[in-house]
């Protein structure tokens, strides 16, 4: 036994099958199959992308535009199995639906103002960048000619 | 095995302390006071991390052979500044030394267990802290740095690079890591020398008997599934399984589902609500009668220094099937043969549609995978790597 781990066990060989897999993925990226896929919100998601502060807004900056509409629809409910799955899951229906009645109101309302707070940091971003690029192409424009 | 006198410091310890660093700690305490050493485990009266009240009564108490003695919790100094510090923190700002050790405030902190460490530090030939990122670590390491052994546990994150945990790392008498990357990382971020670092780890015992199909029978799951096990939190990259998952079954007619165990929120989309389930804390049986029944466990954290999980899913007979980002988990996948590996979308189709769709690939990568914990992470051989690690700082016997 040393501190030196063991590198490439019997069997099958992971690097060779990365490596097809990864040949695979290049054949269906130049076919176009992926075009099709709706991977909009994956990019938010993706926290290994996020390296520096200016990555970190605009994760932020996207998570706020997927995340302010709260789903306020139903969802199924089943029950866990055992003696006690069955009325367990039929009493969370019921709480459910009580909440929802009771609560429809409050989350419509907050998602209104969520909708309202998105638009408002989205747009004072885009006022932001138009201000810095003005701001960085009037400088240019005032250098002295060489 | 060193027959010295040791006190592990951890901010929680007791039977239902689920984290990673506590298990860890526990195994090491248990085995190495079983096998002659004198030991103790000096930790908080908390059980919760979220908000480290104090739990359990102060005092002493006898754990697995282990003496253990807790003490309370200061008064928690989270505030607004707090909360922004560590705002900056994770969004990478630099902080001053001084914002950083107000931010370090706002940590689980007891006085009484420092007070302790210094009217003990002739007792005990080492204090063992685990894990890196917390006050009990930080400041008690500061009591008595000659005698402390640094077990990090330590993730490539932005806290990590906050200069007091240089400092910390760098004053350590000795660093015991729980895999090879782990260490290179330590190394890497913190410019030590390698001959003050070892790889200790903990062991796994796979359990008498697995079975799959009650498990299957118990929540009606007839098809193949993939499985998700641990905290459900943005940390460990669960909502990007489940937005994975999500568009994989949008675009592809395979028949399979993903279910979710573990502590923690979770949000389903609604749309895929009918593929994937969560069946919140489950107990350790049937978690384990999952990884026998699932097509593949699926470990899409980059915050990791072991994954438990990983390790008993490949006892269980699963693969593994991880973020290629990250280094400890990938390296275990790559040593072992035991896993496949994704780093975007695409990839993580391609990975699912191999496994479902190569026969005999996941039996050989679970193989593989248990091969690899069975010589690397046996109780036998980690053991055998922490009586060396502690004659490496001089601390008994090879």
């Amino acid at each position: 036994m040393s501190d030196k781990f063991e590198i490439g066990a019997d069997g099958v060989d992971v690097k060779a099958i990365m490596r097809e897999i990864e040949e695979r993925v290049a054949r269906k990226k130049a076919a176009g199959v992926y075009e099709r896929y709706d991977l909009s919100r994956v990019a938010a998601l993706e926290l290994s992308r996020v390296r520096s502060e200016a990555d970190f807004l605009d994760y932020s900056l996207k998570v706020i535009q997927q995340t302010w509409d709260i789903d306020l629809s139903d969802f199924p409910i089943h029950s866990k199995g055992g003696v006690l799955g069955r009325p367990a899951a039929l009493l969370k229906k019921v709480i459910w639906k009580l909440l929802k009645f009771y609560t429809y109101r409050l989350f419509s309302q907050q998602k209104e103002f969520n909708c309202q707070v998105a638009n408002a940091v989205a747009s004072l971003n885009r006022k932001l960048d138009r201000e810095l690029a003005a701001r960085k192409g009037g400088g240019d424009a005032g250098r002295p000619a060489d | 095995m060193p027959r010295g006198r040791f006190a592990f410091v951890v901010p929680r310890y007791g039977v239902d302390s689920a984290g990673g660093a506590e298990v860890l700690a526990r195994g090491v305490a248990e085995r190495l006071a079983a096998s002659g050493a004198e030991v103790a485990v000096l930790t908080t009266c908390a059980r919760d991390h979220a908000t480290w009240r104090n739990y359990y009564r102060p005092g002493r108490e006898t754990i697995g052979g282990v003496d253990v003695r807790r003490f309370p919790v200061d008064e928690p100094r989270r505030d607004e500044e707090f909360a922004s510090l560590q705002g900056r923190i994770s969004r990478g700002i630099p902080l001053s030394r001084e914002e950083e050790e107000r931010w370090m405030a706002g940590s689980v902190h007891s006085a009484p267990l420092y007070d302790f460490i210094a009217a003990a530090r002739d007792r005990y030939d080492a204090f063992l802290f685990i894990p890196y990122l917390f006050g009990t670590t930080c400041r008690g390491m500061r009591v008595a740095p000659e005698k402390s052994l640094l077990v990090p546990c330590l993730h490539d994150e932005a806290y990590a690079r906050l200069s007091l945990f240089r400092e910390m790392f760098q004053a350590a008498r000795g660093i015991v890591c729980n895999s090879p990357p782990e260490m290179e990382l330590a190394v890497r971020l913190y410019g030590l020398d390698p001959a003050r670092c070892a790889v200790g780890g903990m062991g796994f015992e796979p359990r008498e008997r697995y079975r799959p199909e009650r498990f299957r029978r118990r929540y009606g799951i007839k098809g193949p599934f993939l499985l998700y096990a641990g905290r459900r939190e943005t940390g460990k990259n669960t909502p990007l399984l489940i937005e994975y998952f999500s568009i994989f079954r949008r675009y592809n007619r395979a028949d399979l589902r993903l279910l979710l165990l573990g502590t923690g929120e979770v949000a389903v989309p609604a749309d895929a609500r009918a593929w994937i389930a969560d069946l919140g804390y489950v107990a350790e049986e049937r978690k384990h009668d999952a990884y026998a029944a699932c097509l593949a466990l699926c470990q899409p954290s980059l915050n990791e220094s072991l994954s438990i999980v990983l390790m008993e899913a490949w006892l269980a007979g699963a693969p593994g099937l991880v973020h290629g980002d990250c280094l400890v988990t990938a390296s275990h996948c790559l040593r072992s043969n035991g896993g496949l590996l994704f780093r975007d979308y695409p990839g993580f189709e391609e990975c699912l549609l191999a496994l479902l769709g190569r026969e005999g690939l996941r039996g050989a990568l679970a193989a593989g995978g248990r091969r690899y914990v069975e010589r690397e992470y046996s109780w036998e051989a980690a053991m055998e790597r922490w009586g060396r690690a502690l004659a490496r700082f001089g601390l008994g016997e090879p």
